[in-house]
């Protein structure tokens, strides 16, 4: 609606419009001497959010490098017997110490090099079979000085030629090919991942000994573990496709550029996340407790007495004392002065609000055990309920003329919108911890009768708990 | 140069702040007194007023269309309009005067304000202005000359507004009533000899 001028308002303004009138010398001086003396106050939040930015990038980069040396060392690590042990892939009949049991289909000494496949191969300080079959055992002793069995040169999908013994049983995890090196029962597998056991061959130079069976090149003797290492396993996450958590969260938030000055709000719920890849989405539900003051101004005229107002009067004949006896209907009035008073009220209640939180995510940094990403999306809060902590104001006697809302009640309904930056760490397969913080900004006022400025804003630490199901 | 001299005082080059305070002071002090209605107030709130300018003049958004002056004088307002919260909570007082209620705000209506109000130097009717109760003068400060709608008044005061509406055409009869008065004295020669 276009805004009404009356005819006197245009003259105002136009009277007053350039109207100026110079300062004292006095208030000069003052405002020159107290500016020169400001601290740089906007200098120093700038710095500090510097600090903080750069403290925050800090610790980033040390969770990454922390990462980086974590992974280094797991794939240096793949030359382990134990990470080799942990491979689900597994060799079926593979016995070293009982050559006649190791059975090579088609291996003749001096033979060039065939390829053999080999059947669930078992290592984990356990007897091992290689499920070669038909080794010939005149040849068997001439090959146990450089028993060796070749794991490369797989060939997906290729189905297994003359000479190859194609493994009869895989286990569903059997991704990996080997370097399998047994030292008295020990097996070193080397693995690319994504390949069948199906199309694992083993080289037909294999030989045995009583103590060792290792799986290698032919002109080699040190099997190649970091070339088949080159790509690292999928992490968790990638390897599912939706990965959902859920969880409790406690947020403590600090609001700021309301009528009360700087709030505190408590936020607490539950809340579900769900990974695709690097992407998540987190909905859920929580609450927001904060406490909020409602001031108001009073005006009212002070109570000064009552007195009994005649309203009127009636007279009977008394026959025996022969006289007129009056009767008087009377009523209570009160009096209040006329002059106007001023009352200063401030009730605190409490405002509990259900919020409904959208919050779209992306993870820069994402491994096993922690993943770094930003977090950005809007927040519902809808008022649930409000309890008043302080007594109400109560006039008394007083009569009431006005009353104004200083700071007035909270509003039902705010929307938000968040940004943080969260870190999450697994500390078991099934359970993670998370920070974040983050800022909000309010889009409407929190109070019921907005002040167009009073648009709060917030900062927040977001710490979660949640667990994988 | 008006953007140098903010970079400047971002920066705290005492030199560029003077020059802002030379060249905005007078106006924004102007302001300041048709709130508050007293030099020495109105000074005050110039100073708390130009330290939140100085303070916050790195949120001022060159480029966003809005003039320095616009931006710093709504500082001011607001800065005032606090000023005058802080003493009606200080002092207990509220600004309804029973006896300005009797107003009769229709006879605003009745006369042609363009040839009466030429008769009245501007000095006088910032006089006229500050003379108004502390609620008229407010809502009218904000309504004609910083023309804001009544519902910002009234989310900026906390009354409603009916309250503003109310107190703005009170303040208008007022100043019609005092301004018809000024002229009738000066043009009335017989009771200038009384």
């Amino acid at each position: 609606m276009k805004k009404y001028n009356h005819p006197s308002d245009e003259f105002f303004r136009e009277a007053l419009k350039d109207h100026r009138m110079e300062p004292s010398d006095a208030a000069r001086k003052a405002f020159l001497k107290d500016v020169s003396a400001l601290p740089a106050v906007s200098k120093k939040g700038r710095t500090g959010l510097i600090v903080l930015s750069a403290a925050i990038a800090l610790v980033g980069m040390g969770i990454i490098l922390w990462f980086a040396t974590e992974k280094k060392s797991s794939v240096s690590s793949a030359n382990d017997i134990k990470y080799t042990a942990q491979q689900s892939v597994r060799a079926e009949n593979f016995q070293p110490k009982q050559p006649q049991q190791v059975g090579v289909e088609n291996i003749q000494s001096q033979q060039p090099p065939q390829q053999v496949g080999v059947e669930n191969i078992q290592s984990h300080q356990q007897p091992k079979k290689v499920g070669a079959e038909n080794i010939q055992p005149k040849q068997q002793q001439q090959q146990q000085q450089q028993q060796s069995v070749r794991a490369e040169n797989f060939q997906p999908q290729r189905q297994p030629q003359s000479g190859m013994i194609k493994s009869p049983v895989l286990t569903s995890e059997a991704e990996t090919t080997a370097l399998t090196a047994i030292n008295n029962q020990v097996a070193i597998i080397s693995e690319p991942p994504a390949k069948s056991i199906d199309d694992i061959s083993v080289n037909p130079s294999v030989t045995n000994s009583d103590t060792t069976v290792h799986i290698k090149k032919p002109d080699s003797p040190i099997p190649p573990v970091s070339g088949a290492r080159e790509t690292p396993p999928p992490t968790y996450r990638e390897t599912k496709k939706m990965t959902p958590f859920i969880g409790v969260y406690y947020t403590p938030e600090w609001m700021f550029n309301t009528l009360e000055g700087t709030k505190f709000v408590n936020n607490f719920g539950l809340e579900g996340t769900f990974h695709f890849g690097r992407f998540s989405i987190r909905t859920g539900a929580g609450f927001s407790i904060t406490k909020g003051t409602n001031e108001l101004i009073v005006a009212y005229n002070d109570f000064l007495g009552s007195y009994n107002k005649l309203d009127s009067m009636k007279f009977t004949w008394n026959n025996p004392a022969q006289q007129y006896v009056p009767k008087l209907y009377m009523s209570n009035q009160d009096v209040w002065d006329s002059l106007m008073k001023v009352d200063y009220a401030r009730v605190v209640k409490r405002y509990t609000y259900l919020q409904i939180p959208m919050i779209m995510g992306y993870d820069f940094v994402q491994s096993d055990k922690i993943s770094v990403g930003v977090r950005v999306g809007p927040v519902l809060s809808v008022l649930l309920a409000t309890k008043q902590l302080s007594a109400a104001y109560d006039p008394g006697n007083k009569r009431v003329v006005s009353i104004n809302d200083i700071a007035p009640e909270q509003v039902s309904l705010n929307w938000q919108a968040m940004a943080g930056l969260n870190t999450s760490i697994r500390v078991t397969k099934a359970l993670q911890f998370e920070a974040e913080p983050s800022i909000r900004y309010y889009f409407n006022s929190v109070y019921e009768k907005p002040v167009p400025s009073w648009k709060p804003w917030s900062i927040s630490i977001r710490l979660a708990m949640m667990l994988y199901f | 140069m008006e953007e140098a001299l903010i970079k400047k005082a971002i920066a705290r080059d005492i030199s560029a702040i003077e020059a802002l305070y030379d060249q905005y002071a007078p106006t924004l002090l102007s302001v300041c007194f048709r709130y508050c209605g007293n030099r020495d107030d109105a000074e005050d709130i110039l100073h708390d007023g130009f330290i939140k300018i100085i303070q916050n003049i790195h949120t001022f958004r060159i480029r966003s269309g809005a003039t320095l002056e616009a931006w710093m004088r709504r500082i001011m307002v607001n800065t005032a309009l606090n000023f005058l919260r802080t003493r009606s909570k200080e002092k207990n007082f509220v600004d309804i005067n029973p006896i300005l209620d009797t107003i009769d705000i229709h006879d605003e209506e009745v006369s042609d304000p363009e040839e009466i109000y030429l008769q009245v130097d501007r000095e006088k009717i910032l006089e006229l202005i500050c003379d108004l109760p502390a609620g008229y003068r407010t809502v009218f400060n904000l309504y004609v000359f910083e023309q804001y709608g009544h519902k910002e008044i009234a989310e900026l005061l906390g009354c409603s507004e009916n309250t503003s509406k109310s107190q703005l055409s009170k303040a208008r009869g007022l100043l019609r009533k005092k301004i018809n008065k000024l002229v009738n004295i000066k043009t009335t020669p017989a009771y200038e000899k009384v």
